[in-house]
């Protein structure tokens, strides 16, 4: 695969990730009872 | 002077000429004064995600990926991951919080929770702190004016701030999400064609690119997570310093405050952290490929990149690309230089004279306030160009203590004390760290210590100063957060 559009779908995925993982951070926090 | 500089400027005139004169007309025709700081509060899902994403993407994304990426590699792009992280907490945490509050200032959200003198205090750390900031922004508002037109850096600074003034005057932070709108279209549509374009203008195309560091035994400069040491190194540190540094400032608290709700904000995450974190892949690109061409590489990691975007692509293209550089470089200053003079007008006119200012009085102060500002970034830096990034990492430092401190009388409880022995000693060491004979004297006792930049210092020292004063204090207030609804909580704020 072309090495910049190999970079840009690897930062993509990434960020997704690093949002995801904030989300359910957030969602986690909420079901325990924490700030709604 | 250059095609490329008229045609740039021809742009933003056009932009934020056009966007500003049909705004002042509405305003005219509905009789009404909108705030310059909050825009009335009433910005959408699309207009504020990209507010918060272009006010994040300053000259260190632009500039210093590239820079970074040319010694680093790919691995630089953990700047822009922090910056996700940033985003991931602004827009979950920090943001809704303060337009739940309906607090327009970081210092207002501050003297709400501690009152008036702590108010006072942050303000006037907070717009020190910022019209700092500002004078970075116009020194590389001046690089990049510089770049394009072989002025002196001096004089394109200059030409910056008078940009970046007008930018920002003409309607306040409702004519900035605008032009961000428009920017951030321009901006992403030619970074793509150009690193397209690229693809073919580079001698061997992206994978020559790849080949040259799998030849020179260079491979971990391709992968995103680079080395185990550089992962220690660079990527930590900068998640460090991004997250606790720029989670409670002025800029980007300024945009959530001009939001509708605080849905809106929550839900403009999953747009504004791709928006703001795939930005950084052009750079990082550009400043590898760069790196990887002689004529290019012999100029240095400052210099290579923008460079081969002048020389490899053709005008029309880099007229485009450096509009939108231009536009997301403004746009940081407009926020930049909007904060101080919020920060004045508000924190340190308005709530120390009896019955505060008039919504007329107070957006005229303001826009004197930004001349101001403006007119003294243009004079320091058309003298003075200090080292940008040392320079951005020494200011975040004062800002790191007011998180722990923020999040703590949010949701712990509150002791005006406690947060002003938190906030004053942070401040007393982070002097303490920049003054060379007592951070060495500290570094002969403590090796270790030698890789502290800080912004570092301040957060470690403000967290566990905030964790053991308030584990002890007895006499405290309830947290702001402490009632059962948001109503009660917010009426419950002392």
């Amino acid at each position: 695969m072309n090495f910049a559009l190999e970079l840009f779908l690897n930062a993509t995925a990434m960020i997704f990730f690093i949002v995801v993982v904030g989300e359910i951070i957030w969602k986690l926090q909420r079901y325990f009872g924490g700030e709604k | 002077m250059s095609i490329v500089l008229v045609l740039v400027v021809v742009y933003n005139v056009i932009v934020i000429g056009g966007i500003g004169f049909y705004l002042t007309r509405r305003d005219r025709a509905s009789g009404q004064v909108t705030d310059m700081a909050t825009g009335g509060r009433n910005a959408g899902l699309a207009m504020f995600s990209v507010t918060l994403a272009i006010t994040y993407l300053g000259s260190a994304h632009v500039y210093g990926l590239m820079e970074m990426s040319f010694g680093l590699g790919a691995i630089a792009l953990w700047f822009s991951f922090a910056h996700t992280i940033l985003m991931c907490v602004i827009c979950l945490g920090t943001g809704p919080w303060v337009r739940r509050l309906g607090c327009a200032t970081i210092p207002e959200l501050m003297g709400r929770m501690y009152g008036r003198q702590m108010r006072t205090i942050t303000a006037c750390i907070g717009a020190m702190v910022v019209f700092g900031l500002v004078t970075l922004e116009t020194q590389t508002l001046g690089i990049g004016i510089s770049a394009i037109s072989g002025w002196s850096l001096g004089w394109s600074a200059v030409l910056g701030a008078v940009f970046g003034t007008a930018y920002v005057t003409m309607g306040g932070i409702k004519q900035t999400m605008w032009v961000n709108l428009v920017n951030a279209v321009v901006m992403y549509a030619s970074i793509i064609i150009a690193a397209i374009y690229l693809g073919f203008a580079l001698p061997d195309g992206w994978e020559g690119v790849r080949e040259h560091y799998v030849a020179g035994g260079e491979e971990f400069k391709l992968s995103i997570f680079g080395t185990p040491e550089l992962m220690a190194g660079f990527s930590l540190a900068a998640v460090f310093s991004v997250v606790f540094s720029q989670s409670v400032n002025q800029q980007g608290m300024a945009a959530a405050m001009s939001a509708r709700d605080e849905k809106v904000i929550r839900r403009s995450l999953w747009i504004a952290a791709p928006i703001n974190g795939l930005f950084g892949v052009f750079p990082v690109l550009v400043g590898l490929a760069a790196a990887t061409i002689p004529e290019f590489a012999e100029l240095g990691p400052k210099l290579a990149g923008a460079t081969l975007v002048v020389k490899l692509l053709p005008t029309w293209l880099v007229v485009l690309v450096q509009a939108g550089f231009l536009g997301a470089l403004l746009s940081t200053f407009a926020m930049s230089a909007l904060a101080p003079a919020t920060i004045f007008a508000k924190d340190i006119v308005g709530a120390n004279i009896e019955g505060g200012l008039t919504s007329v009085e107070e957006k005229q102060l303001i826009r004197r306030v930004i001349f101001v500002v403006g007119g003294l970034a243009a004079a320091l830096t058309f003298f003075n160009h200090p080292n940008v990034i040392r320079a951005i990492t020494w200011l975040f430092a004062w800002l790191a203590p007011l998180f722990f401190i923020i999040v703590a009388g949010l949701f712990w409880k509150r002791n005006t004390a406690v947060a002003f022995t938190v906030l004053v000693s942070c401040w007393v060491i982070n002097c303490a760290w920049s003054i060379g004979p007592i951070k060495h004297a500290v570094v002969a006792v403590f090796p270790g210590s030698a890789a502290l930049e800080n912004a570092h210092l301040t957060a470690i020292v403000a967290f566990v100063m905030t964790i053991l004063l308030y584990a002890f204090v007895k006499d405290s207030e309830p947290a702001v957060f402490s009632g059962p609804t948001t109503e009660q909580a917010v009426k419950g704020v002392g």
